[in-house]
């Protein structure tokens, strides 16, 4: 009986220890118009296209990784526009306030109106860094709301984890 | 015993049934170089970008789907592009030599050498058909090799269409 509750309460102390190795983060991305926007229709029905973009964003409500403030990102992104749905992939590089860099992948769905993104939401996932921001692991959820003049405001949540 | 090779009989005829009712395709289609095309650069390292084109692709051995011929592809490509190599989502609109059309979705990886396509492999599904392939459904495989003047590809998979 006393191995047992020895047992569980290092289990218990194993998961606690993983647990805290993520650390909790959230953030508010203020993204502009699209500098750069390409679009193909693809043919076989009215209004669906392949669209790849690129914006520059700046954090109102900044990401704190490693104690490090996040301060702008350039996000590309690939569309797969369906009438007013798309789905999207995309590629985040995140500048910090101290010029490191961390990388993301984001991959969700929006809804548009008149061709301007007016909602969208997703899940993301950190592809490392550069600096302090080597090796950051991580993964979060976002959402957002879009502007008619084609600026958006994005909300996101997770959690990191550096190598020790 | 006897109930027991009736059942194992029935199993096997009907899928026997299931395996008969797939019917094999291939084909070769040759894209000529993509117009449009587009990229933008990711800005993490060099030569990492997102790509968007589409090709027109005659036909040059044409598959046969119900008793039709396969006449051309238009496809619409997303690369994600690394240095040399590229993972590819595209979506392809197919015109047979009847007029019905049919829609297929691939997902793959090319290689490519100061900028274009050395190589390019992956696979593919049926999502939509008109006319006679209204309700067609299969997979398969491709496999691409590039030159100058555009990227050769040689398909090969299984179809059903609804009774």
């Amino acid at each position: 009986m006393r191995l047992k509750i020895i047992f569980t309460l290092l289990i218990a102390l194993a998961l606690a220890t993983v647990a805290s190795a993520q650390t909790k983060l959230s953030g508010t991305l203020q993204c502009g118009k699209p500098d750069q926007q390409h679009a193909i229709e693809v043919g076989d029905r009215p209004n669906h296209s392949f669209v790849i973009s690129q914006m520059k964003c700046t954090w109102t409500k900044s990401l704190e990784i490693a104690g490090v403030q996040s301060k702008e990102g350039v996000y590309t992104v690939f569309s797969e526009v369906s009438g007013n749905r798309s789905r999207d992939q995309e590629y985040g590089v995140v500048t910090m306030t101290n010029g490191d860099k961390c990388y993301g992948r984001p991959q969700g769905s929006t809804t548009l109106k008149d061709g301007v993104l007016e909602s969208g939401e997703g899940k993301s996932s950190f592809a490392g860094g550069t600096g302090k921001l080597k090796g950051l692991k991580g993964k979060a959820t976002y959402k957002g709301k879009g502007a008619p003049d084609g600026t958006s405001t994005w909300e996101i949540e997770g959690e990191y984890e550096l190598p020790k | 015993m006897r109930s027991k090779i009736i059942l194992l009989s029935v199993i096997v005829f009907a899928l026997a049934a299931v395996a008969s009712a797939q019917t094999k395709i291939s084909g070769t289609a040759q894209c000529g170089k993509p117009e449009p095309q587009y990229a933008i650069q990711v800005g993490d390292q060099p030569n990492h970008s997102f790509a968007i084109s589409q090709a027109k692709c005659p036909y040059t051995k044409p598959s046969e789907i119900a008793g039709t011929q396969t006449k051309e592809l238009v496809t619409t490509t997303f690369s994600e592009i690394s240095g040399s190599r590229a993972t590819t989502r595209g979506f392809v609109d197919g015109t047979m030599a009847n007029g019905d059309k049919f829609q297929v979705r691939s997902h793959g990886s090319a290689s490519a050498k100061e900028g274009v396509i050395e190589s390019a492999e992956g696979t593919w599904s049926f999502v939509g058909g008109t006319g006679k392939l209204k309700g067609i459904k299969g997979k398969g495989t491709y496999k691409g090799k590039g030159g100058p003047e555009g990227i050769t590809y040689e398909t090969e998979g299984e179809y059903e269409l609804p009774k």
